[in-house]
C-alpha cells in the first residue's frame, strides 16, 4: 500500500545543477484560467528571477523600505490587473482582485518566492460560441509568459481551440456553451447593462408620448371652448 | 519519438509557443489544464508503443509490484493521451533535449521543461509526474 501511495503521487524533479539555481533574468507570469457561463476565475503565479529582482521589487516596495506593506501589496495588485486586459466577444470584462499572497523579500531575492493573484470578471450572457482575449503586458521587458485554460467543470461547456502569440502575451480561447437559449445575436447584444438601457429608453419614450397626447388633449379642449 | 511522426502529426504535436517552465508545477495539485498537441488516438501502434515506452521512464520507477499496475492504467489511458512539443526539434549528439514537452492523459501529467539559466538549458531541467486524479494519494488517503 505504501508503495502505491507513493507511485500515485505527484513528483517535481530537478535534474542537472543544484536545485538553488532558480529564476535568473526572466520574471515568470504563469496564468491559469477558468471558465464558467457567467464568470471567468483566474490565478496568476509571479517568480521573479534572481537577476531581475530588483527591478521587480523597485515596483512593489515603492517606499524601498525593505518591507513590503500590505498597502504596497495592495497597489502591486492593482497595477498587474491594469496590465491584464480580457475580454469575450469583443467586450473588455472588468477585473476584480480576490485574493493575493506575497512570499518573503528573502525568498524571492533567492528566485524562489512566488506572488499569486487570484482574479475574476463578470460574463454577460452571449450565443453559443464564444471567445476569450487575455493579454498579459505586465513587466513584458523581463517576462516569461505562460497561460493556460483549465478543463471546464461545468458539462455544458467545450473548449474548442487555443491560440497564443510565442511568447505567451495573447491568448485566445474558443469554447463553446451548450443549452444557450439566446442564440441570435439580437439576444446576445441585450444582455447585461445594455438591457437597463434599452428599458430606460423605453420608459422615456413612453413618457414622451403621454406627454404629446396629454399636450394634444389641452390645445384641442381650447379649440372646442373658442 | 518525435522523428516517429509524420508531419501532419508533427504539425498538431508541436506547440507554437514558448513554454519556458512547469505549467502544473509544485502547488498546482489537482489542476487539469485542456490538452494540447497530438493525441494518441491519431497515432499508429507503434507510436503508441513509443509514447508509452518515454511515460514509462516516470511511471516505473517505483518497485515493479506498483510498476505494473500503474503502467497497465496508464496503457488503458493511452488512445485518450496526449503529447505537445515545444522548443528545438533536434538533438546534438551527447546532450539532452532543449525542448519542453508534455504528456498528458486522464491519470497522468508529465512535464518536462528545461531551464535557461545560461548554459546549456538541458543542463537544468524541470520535470512533473502527475496524476491528477490522485495527486499525492489522495484517492486512498480519502477512502
Amino acid at each position: 500500500m505504501k508503495m502505491r501511495l507513493a507511485a500515485a503521487g505527484a513528483i517535481l524533479l530537478f535534474v542537472g545543477t543544484p536545485a538553488s539555481a532558480h529564476r535568473l533574468d526572466e520574471y515568470l507570469q504563469a496564468t491559469t484560467i477558468s471558465v464558467e457561463k457567467d464568470r471567468v476565475q483566474a490565478q496568476i503565479r509571479m517568480t521573479p528571477g534572481v537577476a531581475v529582482f530588483p527591478v521587480v521589487l523597485a515596483h512593489i516596495d515603492t517606499d524601498a523600505d525593505g518591507v513590503i506593506s500590505e498597502a504596497e501589496q495592495r497597489a502591486y495588485a492593482e497595477c498587474v490587473l491594469g496590465d491584464l486586459s480580457l475580454t469575450i466577444d469583443g467586450d473588455r470584462l472588468q477585473l476584480r482582485l480576490v485574493s493575493s499572497k506575497f512570499a518573503t523579500i528573502e525568498e524571492m531575492k533567492e528566485g524562489r518566492g512566488e506572488i499569486q493573484l487570484e482574479f475574476d470578471a463578470d460574463v454577460s450572457s452571449g450565443g453559443p460560441s464564444r471567445r476569450l482575449i487575455f493579454e498579459n503586458q505586465h513587466q513584458s521587458r523581463i517576462a516569461a509568459y505562460l497561460v493556460n485554460c483549465l478543463v471546464p467543470r461545468d458539462p455544458d461547456i467545450r473548449v474548442t481551440a487555443q491560440n497564443r502569440d510565442y511568447q505567451q502575451s495573447v491568448y485566445q480561447l474558443d469554447y463553446v456553451q451548450a443549452d444557450v437559449r439566446l442564440t441570435a445575436p439580437f439576444f446576445s447584444w441585450w444582455s447585461g447593462a445594455r438591457v437597463w438601457l434599452g428599458l430606460a429608453a423605453l420608459l422615456l419614450f413612453a413618457w414622451l408620448a403621454l406627454l404629446w397626447r396629454w399636450r394634444a388633449r389641452i390645445a384641442n379642449d381650447a379649440i372646442a371652448q373658442e | 519519438m518525435l522523428n516517429a511522426l509524420d508531419e501532419n502529426q508533427r504539425k498538431q504535436a508541436i506547440l507554437s509557443y514558448r513554454l519556458a517552465d512547469l505549467v502544473l508545477g509544485p502547488g498546482q495539485d489537482g489542476k487539469t489544464i485542456q490538452p494540447e498537441g497530438l493525441k494518441a488516438s491519431a497515432m499508429n501502434e507503434r507510436q503508441r508503443a513509443m509514447l508509452l515506452d518515454v511515460i514509462s521512464e516516470w511511471a516505473s520507477i517505483s518497485r515493479e509490484s506498483a510498476a505494473a499496475p500503474r503502467m497497465a492504467e496508464l496503457k488503458a489511458d493511452i488512445k485518450d493521451t496526449w503529447f505537445a512539443w515545444s522548443g528545438p526539434t533536434t538533438v546534438t549528439p551527447g546532450s539532452n533535449i532543449a525542448a519542453y514537452y508534455r504528456i498528458q492523459g486522464p491519470h497522468l501529467v508529465i512535464e518536462y521543461a528545461p531551464q535557461r539559466l545560461g548554459g546549456d538549458p538541458s543542463m537544468h531541467v524541470h520535470t512533473m509526474y502527475r496524476d491528477p486524479t490522485n495527486d499525492y494519494g489522495l484517492r486512498l488517503t480519502t477512502k
